[in-house]
C-alpha cells in the first residue's frame, strides 16, 4: 500500500469515522480486473486486497470501525448489472470516454479494451448501489463523481456530496514523462500525472518499506533547493508527517546550523523557499518522522510476512 | 432536519462545525460545501465510501511503446 493510499486517504477517512460517518473501504475487485492490474488475474486482485485490507488495519482503519466491502459482493446483487445499465443509458459515449483518467489512463483511447466503457458506469452504479451521502476519492477521480451527479439528477437519485483529496507526487518529481494528456485543466493534469507512480523503480513509499528502503528512497527524490511546489519531499512532510506531528526534527551537524525542530509545515515552507533548509537535511529529517510513523505498520506485518512477501514478488512482477 | 438527540441547539452546532472541519481539513476539493454542511445538519451517521482498486501498481499506465 503507498503512502498516499495510507496516509492522505486512511487520515482522510479517520476524520469522517471521528465525525460520525458510517464508512465503506470498497475493495474494487472488478474494477482491478477489467483495469488489468496484476495481470489481470483475479487471485492476484484478490491477494492484494487482503494486504489493503490489512494496510488500513495497521493505520488503525480495523473492521471495528470501518466496513470493508468488495466489489464482488455488489455484482453479485441481483439488479447490479440492471442499474449499471440505467446508468449507462443515461451517459453519452463521449462523456464515458472522458472519463478515462479514473482508471489511469490517458484522454486518447487508442489502446483501451471495451471493456474499460463499462467502468466508470460501474463506478458510478456502486455510488447508488451503496446508497451513499458521500463519495470520496483522489482529485483523479472527480469525471467519475461529476458523471455520478450528473446521472443522479437524471434518474432522480440521491446525489452524491464529492470530497477529493490531493494526489500525492511520485518521488521523481513532476514530468511530462507520463506522456498523454489526464485533464483539460493543465495544473490537474500535472497533478494527476505526477502522481505517486509506482512503476517507476524507487519512486514510491509503501507503508511496509524497511527503515533501509524509506531512506535510500528519499536520498534519490526529486527536492529541488528552496522549493516547495511540486517537490515530493515537502509534500510528505506536509500531509504526512505534519499530520501526524506538530514538530519536525531535522538533525543537522553544528557546522549546518545545528538541528532545528520545525513547528508546522508553514514554518518549513518559509525555512525552505528562504533557503534556511538544505534539501539533504530536509530528506534526513523526513525520512527519519516517517520511519517512525510507520513502525506501527511494520510491527502489524510481523507474523503476516507470507502475506506481505507474496504481495511483494506480486508487486515485483508487476512492475 | 432530524432531532433525534436532546442536545440543544446551540451545543448541536457547534457540533457541526467541529465535523465539518475534520471533514474538511486538507481536501482539496467539495462538491458542494453546503451540501456536506446540509448533510451534517440533517444525518448523525451518514454513509460514505472509497473505492481502491487491489493494485501493486501504480494507477496511471505508461503508455505503450510503439
Amino acid at each position: 500500500m503507498h503512502l498516499g493510499t495510507g496516509f492522505l486517504c486512511g487520515a482522510k477517512i479517520a476524520d469522517m469515522v471521528e465525525a460520525g460517518f458510517d464508512f465503506t473501504i470498497f475493495l474494487a475487485d472488478w474494477h482491478a480486473w477489467i483495469n488489468n492490474k496484476l495481470g489481470g488475474v483475479m487471485e492476484n486482485i484478490r491477494l492484494c486486497g487482503a494486504y489493503l485490507k490489512e494496510g488500513f488495519a495497521a493505520l488503525g482503519l480495523t473492521p471495528s470501525r470501518v466496513r470493508f466491502l468488495w466489489a464482488s459482493e455488489l455484482v453479485a446483487r441481483e439488479r447490479y448489472w440492471e442499474n449499471v445499465l440505467r446508468v449507462a443509458k443515461k451517459a453519452t459515449l463521449s462523456r464515458v470516454i472522458r472519463c478515462l483518467p479514473i482508471m489511469g489512463r490517458a484522454l486518447n483511447p487508442a489502446d483501451v479494451d471495451a471493456a474499460s466503457l463499462i467502468y466508470p458506469s460501474m463506478q458510478v452504479a456502486d455510488i447508488f448501489e451503496l446508497g451513499v451521502d458521500c463519495a470520496c476519492a483522489g482529485l483523479d477521480q472527480r469525471k467519475a463523481h461529476m458523471l455520478a451527479r450528473d446521472v443522479a439528477e437524471k434518474l432522480h437519485l440521491k446525489k452524491p456530496v464529492c470530497l477529493h483529496t490531493h494526489l500525492l507526487p511520485s518521488l521523481a518529481g513532476p514530468s511530462s514523462r507520463m506522456g498523454g494528456v489526464y485533464d483539460e485543466d493543465e495544473a490537474l493534469n500535472l497533478q494527476i500525472s505526477s502522481k505517486m507512480s509506482k512503476s517507476i523503480p524507487r519512486s514510491c513509499i509503501y507503508i511496509h518499506d524497511s527503515p533501509e528502503d524509506i531512506r535510500a528512497k528519499l536520498m534519490e527524490a526529486y527536492c529541488p533547493p528552496k522549493q516547495a511546489a511540486g517537490n515530493p519531499v515537502m509534500e510528505i512532510a506536509r500531509y504526512v508527517v505534519f499530520a501526524k506531528q506538530k514538530v519536525l526534527r531535522l538533525e543537522r551537524k553544528e557546522k549546518f546550523g545545528g538541528p532545528v525542530d520545525v513547528e508546522g509545515y508553514p514554518q518549513l515552507e518559509a525555512l525552505y523557499a528562504a533557503g534556511k533548509i538544505h534539501p539533504l537535511d530536509l530528506k534526513n529529517g523526513v525520512a527519519e518522522a516517517l520511519i517512525k510513523i510507520l513502525e506501527p505498520v511494520r510491527r502489524h506485518f510481523k507474523g503476516k510476512e507470507d502475506l506481505l512477501q507474496r504481495m511483494v514478488e506480486l508487486e515485483k512482477a508487476f512492475r | 432536519m432530524k432531532y433525534g438527540d436532546e442536545r440543544n441547539p446551540g451545543e448541536r452546532s457547534v457540533d457541526i462545525e467541529e465535523k465539518l472541519m475534520l471533514v474538511e481539513k486538507d481536501l482539496e476539493e467539495i462538491v458542494t460545501r453546503s451540501e456536506l454542511r446540509q448533510l451534517l445538519e440533517a444525518e448523525k451517521h451518514p454513509k460514505a465510501y472509497w473505492g481502491f482498486e487491489p493494485s501493486g501498481q501504480r494507477r496511471l499506465r505508461q503508455p505503450r511503446p510503439d
